[in-house]
């Protein structure tokens, strides 16, 4: 019998048609094309150098619309209100640190857009009561809070230690977060311009860290764990993972020697050896002083780590950040606890997803905001240790009823539907994470600074930026060349600075044009089309 | 060959078999060694099927927190349990699955039991008889892989919430929702498309049906 002889065949043919063509999309996108070219002899194997997607620069360019085209206090866009209000710059820190490893992966690339986001981004970090009233962070942080009136040790006792505002000494989460992009900013671009304020931070740490707060040497610092709090009365490993990581960067990019001087020595052995759960990983918070009103304990009470009957309180959120963040100061320790963490927080949903628990302990507890962004936060830790498995099948889970959204002129990528139909916050949440977690730059490669010739190295400094897409760009010192991989949209020019004299472009091992001198830079125009080019 | 004309060879073979024939064995199509060699090929070649169904990227779209699209490789295993019986359906799955697990993802999830999970869609339908030239037997048989497909759903639950420790949310959110939203237009729609395609491949292609 034929199928046309046979109605239901038939029918489901054509409710195969329809059904198909409604559901026709989420396809992965094409990889981008790496070749092997081979000039005056020497090879250049584009698989060998770093390589963005499509996606990824899509997903910059969705956060590039969103942060740099309103004002520093305008968050449209971000879905961050309410009683989120208090996290979205927080989402913001995160997204600068995804955008840092993507400029990293294209070193060679640094136009006008890519800084200008990340200067905008940190000036939106960073606005205050006196310029923005209630709508600065400032206030969200800390001005709508009892804790400009705290003090150490008794917080109702003006004679302690005033723990200050927003910009500390005991808010180290705003403090860790803010200096940490402003150390990224430097190390990306070199402006210079953030330095002082930097340093600024890193000295009051220092200060909060090896003093009493009086100034007299203190072994534990004002609190006594080596550790500086949030809140100001809690001290989360998770908070001060930034810091640390920013002191690194710092004493890479200044040349200062904090972290040999011992600045966070007391505190990471506490949090390696005492602020740790049944499974030696990090526990999530030590209390360090009494809070306002609090009659019933006396800080001689205090340190202890908050919990309950079955001990300390935990979680994927703060473990995963603080993990990857640590691990280019204490490698081992993020080597030996990363698959524990992986096998006590995670859950198998299938052969090809899983998911992270918020906490161990509880188990059932699923859409908190702190259980999801610790499963989000595990795909970027796990791109960090080289399991791209994990990466995977968390990516699968997040993504799997997810709709991937390109803006109508094909530029901006973000996900939409899926969990984000849960919490409208989740859709920035969620495109930056599951795409940060791709890039091939990680957190430990920011630790370094770009060494001193980096600088004199030639790069694209002006770029029709809107009518390209630039996989890969970077100067291989080795071989003398200029590595880039370019899709084109429309007609383009690229203007590269630090060559010394006209460079010709190579496509396919022949040349394809020479690039034109103007004024102190020379330019290249391409016609649409994709190119892998060697540029010497 | 049709199914009929398979079950009469089945018959045939049950005769000359030295394999003492019971109903059970009967219903479950490993009547003689022949049909038990005849299963274990087919479960076989059904899973490297499946592997490379699970190969290729879906497209697939999302609605609110349901995925709707197609997934080829369950309706596979439904068509397989309904042309070589419950046997092959329910092997096809668990050896698919269990091959996907190492091939793709590099381990084993839930000690195997998601398999034996799928396999349970493939055993199901399996135990009907269908004739698949007929159209009131293919919407039987999309009704046997909607049953089964619910029975699939269940113990993919109930493997994530006692074996996985799956919160509850996570489980219906994520496990039962999206074998429902994208399993049941894939078993209902192309699962009587599979079996069809396979009767049209038998017809043209094997030398006793020329004859």
């Amino acid at each position: 019998m034929s199928i046309r002889k046979n109605k239901y065949l038939a029918s489901i043919f054509v409710i195969l048609m329809i059904f198909v063509g409604l559901t026709m999309s989420n396809l992965p996108g094409p990889a981008t094309p790496t070749g092997l070219q081979t000039i005056d002899g020497v090879v250049y194997n584009f698989a060998d150098y770093r390589t963005l997607n499509r996606d990824q620069i899509g997903m910059f360019n969705y956060f590039n619309g969103i942060t740099v085209n309103q004002d520093y206090n305008m968050w449209d866009g971000w879905y961050a209100d309410g009683y989120l209000a208090g996290m979205r710059h927080y989402f913001a820190a995160f997204v600068a640190y995804t955008m840092a490893t993507l400029f990293e992966t294209t070193p060679g690339y640094r136009p006008s857009v890519y800084q200008d986001f990340s200067d905008t981004i940190v000036s939106k970090m960073n606005t205050t009561i006196a310029e923005y009233g209630n709508e600065s962070i400032e206030y969200s942080e800390w001005g709508r809070s009892s804790y400009p009136d705290y003090y150490f040790p008794d917080p109702n006792d003006p004679s302690g230690i005033p723990m200050g505002g927003f910009r500390g000494p005991a808010n180290i989460m705003w403090t860790g977060h803010y200096a940490l992009m402003m150390a990224l900013h430097e190390r990306n671009f070199n402006t210079g311009e953030m330095v002082d304020e930097l340093t600024w931070f890193v000295e009051d740490w220092n200060n909060s860290l090896t003093t009493d707060g009086r100034g007299n040497p203190q072994e534990g610092g004002i609190w006594g764990v080596g550790l500086i709090p949030c809140e100001p009365h809690l001290v989360f490993v998770n908070c001060n993972a930034i810091p640390v990581f920013a002191t690194e960067l710092f004493d890479n990019l200044i040349g200062t020697q904090y972290m040999e001087g011992g600045m966070w020595k007391y505190g990471l052995n506490y949090l390696n050896n005492i602020m740790q759960d049944d499974y030696d990983l990090f526990a999530y918070v030590t209390q360090v002083s009494p809070t306002l009103g609090d009659t019933d304990t006396t800080p001689s009470d205090y340190p202890f780590m908050s919990g309950d009957d079955q001990g300390p309180t935990v979680s994927a959120y703060g473990t995963s950040w603080a993990l990857m963040f640590l691990e280019y100061t204490q490698e081992n320790e993020t080597i030996k606890d990363y698959p524990v963490f992986i096998d006590t927080y995670g859950r198998e949903i299938s052969n090809d997803q899983m998911y992270i628990l918020g906490s161990y302990k509880y188990p059932q507890n699923f859409v908190d905001v702190t259980a999801v962004l610790g499963s989000l936060f595990s795909i970027p830790l796990a791109n960090q240790r080289g399991d791209y498995r994990t990466v995977e099948r968390l990516r699968n889970f997040w993504l799997s009823s997810t709709n991937q959204v390109w803006s109508a002129d094909g530029r901006e990528m973000h996900y939409e539907e899926g969990m984000t139909s849960i919490m409208k916050a989740f859709e920035p949440v969620v495109t930056f994470t599951t795409t940060w977690g791709t890039i091939p730059t990680t957190m430990r490669d920011l630790g370094d600074a770009r060494p001193a010739e980096f600088w004199d190295y030639p790069f694209i400094s002006e770029a029709d930026d809107d009518s390209i897409w630039v996989y890969q760009a970077e100067w291989d010192e080795d071989k003398h060349a200029f590595i880039l991989t370019i899709e084109v949209d429309q007609t383009a020019t690229l203007t590269f600075s630090n060559f010394d004299s006209a460079p010709t472009a190579y496509a396919g091992g022949i040349a394809l044009q020479q690039l034109a001198s103007v004024g102190s830079g020379h330019t290249l125009t391409l016609n649409p089309g994709t190119y892998n080019l060697v540029i010497m | 060959m049709t199914e009929t004309e398979v079950t009469e060879a089945s018959e045939t073979e049950v005769e000359s078999s030295e394999t003492p024939s019971t109903p059970i064995r009967e219903k479950l199509g490993i009547q003689s060694r022949n049909e038990i060699m005849s299963v274990i090929i087919v479960a076989v070649v059904g899973a490297i099927l499946y592997l490379i169904l699970e190969m290729v990227p879906m497209p697939y779209l999302g609605v609110s927190i349901i995925p709707l699209g197609l997934v080829p490789s369950l309706a596979l295993v439904a068509s397989i349990g309904a042309i070589r019986g419950p046997v092959a359906g329910l092997l096809t799955g668990y050896i698919g699955v269990l091959l996907s697990n190492l091939i793709l993802n590099g381990a084993i999830a839930a000690l195997t039991l998601d398999g034996f999970a799928l396999g349970v869609l493939g055993f199901i339908v399996g135990i009907g008889k269908y004739d698949i030239t007929n159209g009131r037997s293919l919407i039987k048989l999309s009704l046997m892989s909607a049953i089964g497909l619910g029975f699939t759903a269940l113990l993919t639950a109930v493997i994530g919430i006692f074996v996985e420790g799956v919160a509850t949310l996570a489980v219906i959110a994520f496990q039962l929702l999206p074998i429902l939203s994208l399993g049941l237009p894939s078993v209902i729609l192309l699962t009587p498309l599979f079996a069809r395609l396979w009767c049209w491949f038998v017809e043209r292609f094997t030398p006793s049906a020329e004859e």
